[in-house]
């Protein structure tokens, strides 16, 4: 074999969980939705969420971007998921259970969902331990109902607990369990991902006052069900994606006026800019370079917010823009509410001491998660601080493979992977088909159209997928043999003469030369092309499902129905 | 036999990546496009050994189509296309001394977005076919 390395296209390669994009969006261009979120669910676990929430970073990567815009990947996604929610599911069945070992997870966000969906497909009895009433951790009430419905997650979860994970809500870390109370009743590995709960504080005078609601608590109350009295003028104070989520909640739920206070300017602020746009869609107003220096009360409850202007320095070492207060810029904001934004942070005091890392989160190797104690793994938003859901599904599933090795006494390494595209030549693939651009209409329409509607809608997925350049080689969707031809090259020993011309012609180079000079075919790295089938002067080569003979009895049947 | 009643057969050799997944389009798209073309999928328009194609018009085919993915990058093969064009611009001269009309062989680059383009070849070829009227292998007595 020579220097056969595994490379997978960019959008593989960017996704934290390495899903396979190029081969559920080939199922797609094929019209195989159902096995498109199969395929899908072999590295992910939450379609419909990521379809909807995800931030894509595999359409940052698409190698279409240099020709015009990138694959809709995320829609794609939806897409697919939505379809097989809508059509049911195939009942999940139990994975049996082919190791003792028992694992314990603790917090039920998409870390902990993902790390016991692939041990529970590997066969260990997991059980997953949660302080809230329902499971989905951040997803499930820190995201609003406008951009991620609740039984979207619902229906995504029911399919990690049909493989027979089994669940303890309203248990609480560090005081009902402790890591080692946990060892006491058999648990042989433990996963913390716990996320980061608690919110960051402003620390300016005032934040105690009745009206100040940090965002994630504000999120979480609405999901709880709670009724906040919002009042007619809200600031958000923060620039982040949890700031623009809390002020298009608030505006939702009928505040007259909503503003985001952000100590930057636009260009630096780390929310999404679509995010950004939404809101501005939404009616919210944007302050930049102010920061919030205390915030004024009138009877316990919040009147106003004084803030101060800001100007950016120039750029330090690490490159980012430091605010600098203006001295004497001091002005009022009249508001009924405020909501800090400001980040989250991990709830440490229910954490063994020895795992805290200097930073205030959990300190675990970035590669394999293992912490400080042996059996314990760490994992998601409480080791990298606030991240995405896609992130804590990759660090979930990197955790499961750890655990799963540390079980069984294998080395806890992972493989090196390297990301690559194999498109070379970009000014030739201009004349591709360009986006497609969706139906405007809406579906408020008969049964009959909206069957039309729906077929619309597929077609145009199939179009958007057949803009993919497919820049990996087989995506290995290992959809079957009857949705693609698995096929490759066998040499005929007795005939080869050794004359060397497939070993030339092998775009792969898949033949080699063997001691008595006789070709021979590398299996994993043939692709069945049958290039070598062609070019071979002795007729040593053949292949097995598009032979020659096949080929030609093919031809002869289509001559059969002759139209004389 | 006259011109109007003539369907002529014509072969398509498509290959597995661009151009059948393009012929697919074109059925999904619901275009239409006469039905004289038999299609063949081959892995690579590389895959077509010029023997194929002499057996298809030995075997009495008034046409055929060999399409692949587009030059020069588009080939999963990296230059299974390239080969495929080498091949058939040897074949026309072959055709020739065999008293085939080389226009009867046909190679078109479709990519798998082009459903259209598919259609429109496959209706442009079966026009010019019934232009040069049947295979003259089957004028003379052949199979």
């Amino acid at each position: 074999m020579r220097g056969y390395v595994k490379k997978f296209p960019p959008c593989r390669g960017a996704c934290p969980a390495h899903v396979n994009v190029q081969a559920y969006v080939c199922l797609i261009q094929m019209g195989k939705f159902r096995e498109a979120v199969e395929v899908i669910r072999r590295d992910l676990p939450f379609p419909a969420i990521c379809g909807r929430v995800c931030f894509s970073p595999c359409e940052d990567a698409c190698s279409r971007i240099n020709i015009d815009q990138s694959v809709a990947i995320r829609s794609l996604k939806r897409l697919v998921a939505d379809i097989e929610r809508e059509q049911g599911r195939v009942a999940v069945k139990p994975v049996p259970k082919k190791y003792d070992e028992k694992v314990a997870i603790i917090g039920a966000g998409p870390a902990g969902l993902a790390a016991a969906y692939e041990l529970a497909k590997l066969g260990y009895p997991v059980t997953v331990f949660e302080r809230m009433p329902e499971l989905g951790g951040m997803m499930r009430y820190c995201i609003p109902d406008y951009r991620l419905e609740k039984f979207v997650v619902k229906n995504e979860i029911d399919y990690i607990l049909g493989l027979g994970v089994e669940v303890k809500t309203g248990v609480e870390f560090g005081k009902d369990i402790t890591v080692d109370s946990l060892k006491r009743d058999g648990y042989k590995a433990i996963f913390i991902a716990i996320g980061a709960q608690l919110s960051a504080k402003l620390n300016i005078p005032g934040e105690d006052l009745e009206g100040v609601i940090h965002a994630v608590d504000f999120l979480r109350s609405l999901a709880l069900g709670k009724r906040l009295n919002i009042g007619e003028t809200v600031a958000v104070i923060g620039g982040g994606n949890t700031a623009i989520d809390a002020a298009r909640t608030a505006k939702r739920l009928g505040a007259k006026r909503v503003m985001i206070l952000y100590r930057r300017s636009r260009e630096e602020m780390p929310a999404h800019p679509w995010e950004v746009e939404m809101a501005e869609k939404d009616g919210v107003k944007f302050y930049f370079l102010v920061a919030p220096k205390r915030i004024i009360g009138e009877g316990g409850r919040v009147r106003a917010v004084e803030c101060l202007r800001m100007r950016l320095s120039e750029p330090d070492e690490t490159g980012r823009r430091r605010p600098i207060p203006i001295p004497f810029t001091e002005h009022q904001y009249e508001v009924d509410m405020v909501i800090p934004a400001i980040g989250q942070v991990v709830e440490i005091s229910c954490l063994p001491p020895e795992i805290i890392g200097k930073n205030g989160l959990i300190e675990a190797d970035p590669v394999t998660l293992e912490t400080k104690i042996p059996g314990v793994f760490a994992g998601g938003d409480a080791v990298t601080g606030p991240a995405s859901i896609i992130e804590a599904v990759g660090a979930g599933k990197r955790a499961a493979l750890s655990i799963h090795r540390y079980l069984r006494g294998e080395a806890i390494e992972e493989e090196r992977i390297e990301e690559t595209t194999w498109v070379k030549d970009w000014s030739l693939l201009e004349k591709k088909e360009r986006r497609y651009e969706s139906p405007v209409e809406k579906p408020h329409l008969s049964f009959e159209e909206v069957r039309a509607y729906l077929e619309r809608v597929q077609r145009a997925a199939r179009f958007e997928a057949f803009r993919c350049l497919g820049c990996g080689p087989c995506a290995e969707c290992l959809a079957g043999v009857d949705l693609c031809v698995k096929d490759k090259a066998i040499v005929d020993e007795s005939k080869c003469v050794g004359c060397n011309l497939c070993v030339e012609i092998c775009p792969f180079g898949a033949i080699v030369k063997n001691e008595s000079g006789v070709a021979q075919v590398n299996e994993e790295i043939c692709k069945g092309c049958g290039t070598c089938a062609a070019r071979c002067p002795k007729e040593a080569i053949t292949l097995e499902n598009i032979s020659t003979d096949k080929i030609l009895s093919a031809l002869s049947n289509a001559l059969v129905v002759r139209v004389v | 036999m006259s011109e109007e009643d003539f369907e002529p057969v014509i072969v398509g050799f498509l290959c597995n990546w661009c151009s059948y997944a393009g012929a697919d389009l074109a059925g999904v798209s619901r275009i239409q496009y006469p039905p004289n073309i038999r299609v063949i999928r081959v892995m690579c328009s590389g895959r077509v050994d010029p023997v194929f194609i002499l057996e298809a018009f030995k075997s009495g085919a008034d046409g055929v189509l060999v399409a692949g993915c587009h030059l020069p990058s588009d080939c999963h093969y990296l230059a299974g296309n390239f080969k495929a064009l080498r091949r058939v611009i040897l074949l026309k001269r072959v055709l020739k001394e065999f008293g085939i009309e080389p226009e009867r062989l046909w190679l078109e680059w479709i990519s798998a977005s082009e459903g259209d383009k598919f259609a429109k070849v496959v209706s442009e070829m079966v026009k010019e076919i019934k232009k040069l009227g049947p295979n003259p292998l089957k004028r003379l007595g052949g199979k």
